[in-house]
């Protein structure tokens, strides 16, 4: 497929559009996807703009294997400045948008100003134009995606579009394309909604060839080979994320009660194996993938029969059912619809909701104060009943609306001990003390609370051979220790961000460690033409990796900000957590080694002068001398 | 002669290959993880004993409400419960 080597910019302003050319330097220093947008966000973005004014700016991004026949390859990154977190926000949607946008002739788009009325970007065959949709107010996502492809007259358009959530200006809004699949986290939905932006509709008909057909299909040939003898295709095309209710449970981690322990006890009634025998109705992958790992489902019995949708993953899942004491899979089910249809983040809503509940446990606020919502754990019409308040900021869903920070700082009276987030983003479904690298990856992680930078799954092999072999320490390859962590997390950083960049999925790509660098240079190479090598695409990774450090360290990230809530460093997990029992989180010691192995100031967490002219970014030193930050 | 009874629990990939949740072995003498795999294996075949190898296996000895990941050398006690688990990955 190559590279467009195409850039379009759009101005809602002025209702300027302008290609730009994307030079072969520009592509081969930041590859692609997540690495131009970063690019574009240190350099057009600076720390003072406000998030949701006219001079923020949206850059979607897609990979030089987006729309081949890599599998996975239709993801797109899409980022801007958070408003949720003030630093860096970017998100990431599988399906099939981001294929369509390069069948469209772009690598990226920037949209920048303001709209004077509600729009919708119309993309098609290297052309563009900013269509009337104030027909499409208080739409939410799938009535939005209809009434879109009906004016189009065209139901093989792509549309990524926000839901009422994002108009009402929740901050944890995303961008879902093919209606589930969600650029969810750190607010770009907000972003969107700020720019009246509604959606952005993409037709492509063009078709980049690989510069060398034989050598890219030879390659994508051994790839399907590898994935479909792999250890984990299996458990990956029969379940899905959706395995890890009853894994993590059984490993004494999953995200219970807000974190108050890992054990859920109805873990069995709201588990992917539960949802698979009975509501399973096939299989479904996205473009090109080799691995169906997510499945339409019909509820066939319940409250909600009738339910039908896509999904859910793992976070969904979770995010509805253990974390708020809910099992009920129809209930969990339904809420993730719910966020789905509304556009919300499943993971900050289900956090809001949990800290919320845990503060009624503790009689921190009242029943009277979350609008008479008896918010007991289990009540699943109560979690239900906030969503749509969250959604539509009515009463105590107003409140919980800008995030479990800001719900802490206007509640007080203690609360923000018990908001789970790290840098002003909520945290996933596992509970760190279960998994000591992601804890840290957690901690450090570029865009706030996200377990999705680093996804050190290696900490799961239990192999100690193979933890001297690959990072020098046997502990490494233990979940439960955090001796070597620091450069498992940065060992995995960098596969997140090539994931990231050829736009990719995170399952084959990181989970499944399939695609080294080297072979993904000769990929590249065969694609493009372009001259890539292991050790450049290693030093991209890195690069971009430094870029996003120096985008927050700006913004005034430190290492006090590199940390976990209070829960995970002082308290053990319960007994009843089995085999993560007793556990808590040696951040310390792992951050050390992680700044030492990215070679970054210990005390203060800033990359070193030298480390960032070494990645060929001078700019960026300049940048932070003039600021007094180096 | 005294038999050992242990209540074998299926979750993840091998539950949806089988069809199967629960099952209880008897066993002449206390189990090991080897003898226990090789059991599953000569009942439900290949692709199952496949998939046995690369999953979890949790230990509950009767009492023990927490359980802990079986290792090579634990062998399982009379009224023991073992779940059978796919592997925490990233997800």
């Amino acid at each position: 497929m190559s590279y467009c080597q195409k850039a379009l910019r759009v101005n809602l302003t002025t209702g300027i559009i302008e290609i730009e050319h994307l030079s072969e330097e520009f592509l081969s220093e930041y590859i692609g996807g997540r690495g131009l947008n970063m690019k574009r966000l240190y350099e057009e973005v600076p720390p003072e703009v406000d998030a949701l004014s006219p001079q923020n700016k949206l850059f979607l991004g897609v990979g030089p294997l987006t729309g081949t026949s890599f599998p996975g390859s239709g993801r797109i990154n899409i980022s801007a400045k958070s408003p949720q977190t003030g630093i860096l926000g970017d998100s990431n949607a599988g399906g099939f948008f981001g294929a369509e946008l390069k069948f469209a002739g772009f690598d990226q788009v920037i949209i920048e100003g303001r709209a004077e009325e509600l729009s919708y970007l119309f993309i098609h065959d290297g052309k563009a134009e900013i269509r009337k949709a104030e027909y499409l107010r208080g739409l939410d996502v799938p009535e939005t995606q209809e009434k879109i492809l009906k004016e189009l007259k065209d139901s093989r358009v792509q549309v990524a579009c926000i839901g009422p959530a994002a108009e009402n200006g929740v901050m944890y809004s995303g961008i879902f394309c093919n209606l589930v699949r969600a650029a969810a986290r750190t607010g770009m939905g907000t972003v969107m909604a700020s720019k009246n932006l509604k959606a952005i509709a993409v037709k492509g008909t063009g078709s980049l060839a690989p510069k060398d057909v034989v050598r890219f299909r030879e390659i994508i040939e051994e790839i399907d080979q590898q994935i479909r003898s792999h250890v984990e295709y299996k458990p990956r095309v029969m379940l899905g994320t959706t395995k890890l209710v009853h894994a993590l449970n059984e490993a004494g981690c999953l995200a219970t009660r807000h974190f108050q322990t890992g054990r859920f006890e109805s873990a069995e009634e709201v588990s992917g194996e539960y949802l698979a025998e009975r509501y399973k109705k096939k299989g479904k992958a996205c473009f090109a993938c080799t691995i169906p790992c997510s499945r339409f489902f019909e509820l066939t019995e319940g409250k909600y029969k009738g339910l039908k949708s896509e999904g859910p993953e793992f976070e969904g899942l979770a995010g509805f059912s253990s974390r708020v004491g809910v099992g009920d899979i129809g209930s969990a089910l339904k809420g993730v619809d719910l966020c789905n249809r509304y556009g919300l983040d499943v993971i900050s809503t289900s956090e809001c909701i949990s800290f919320a509940m845990e503060l009624y446990q503790r009689g921190i606020i009242t029943e009277k104060e979350a609008d008479g919502l008896d918010l007991s754990w289990g009540n699943s019409e109560a979690v239900l009943e906030l969503i749509e308040k969250i959604a539509y900021r009515q009463g105590f869903g107003d409140l919980l609306a800008d995030g479990v920070v800001r719900a802490a700082e206007k509640i007080g009276r203690g609360s923000s001990e018990y908001a789970m987030h790290v840098k002003g983003l909520e945290i996933f479904q596992a509970d760190p003390r279960g998994l000591k690298g992601y804890a840290l990856g957690v901690a450090v992680a570029t865009r706030g609370g996200d377990h999705l930078r680093s996804e050190p799954s290696f900490e799961f092999t239990e192999n100690p051979e193979e933890g001297i072999k690959r990072f020098g320490v046997p502990e490494s390859a233990f979940r439960l220790e955090y001796k070597g962590k620091g450069k498992v997390v940065k060992f995995y950083e960098e596969r997140c961000v090539l994931s990231d960049c050829l736009n990719v999925c995170k399952n084959t790509v990181v989970n499944m460690e399939i695609l080294s660098f080297e072979q993904a240079a000769e990929l590249l190479a065969a694609d493009t033409g372009l001259a890539f090598s292991a050790e450049n695409l290693q030093k991209s990774s890195e690069r971009i990796i430094n870029l996003e450090r120096a985008y927050i360290v700006r913004a005034g990230i430190r290492r006090r900000d590199d940390t976990l809530p209070k829960r995970f460093l002082t308290e053990p997990l319960p007994k009843e957590c089995g085999p993560s029992a007793g556990s808590i989180v040696e951040l310390e010691p792992m951050l050390d080694e992680y700044y030492e192995n990215h070679q970054w100031d210990k005390e203060t967490g800033i990359p070193t002068r030298e480390k960032l002219i070494d990645l060929g970014l001078e700019n960026v030193v300049e940048d932070l001398l003039e600021r007094g930050i180096l | 002669m005294e038999k050992i009874k242990v209540h074998i629990q299926y979750l993840g990939v091998i539950r949806l290959l089988i069809n199967k949740k629960k099952e209880i072995f008897f066993f002449q003498e206390k189990p090991n993880l080897k003898i226990l795999l090789e059991t599953i294996a000569s009942q439900y075949g290949k692709e199952v004993d496949d998939e046995c190898k690369k999953q979890m296996f949790i230990l509950y000895q009767p009492g023990d409400r927490a359980g802990k990941v079986m290792e090579t050398q634990d062998l399982v006690e009379d009224g023991a419960l073992v779940k059978i688990v796919s592997l925490v990955t990233g997800g």
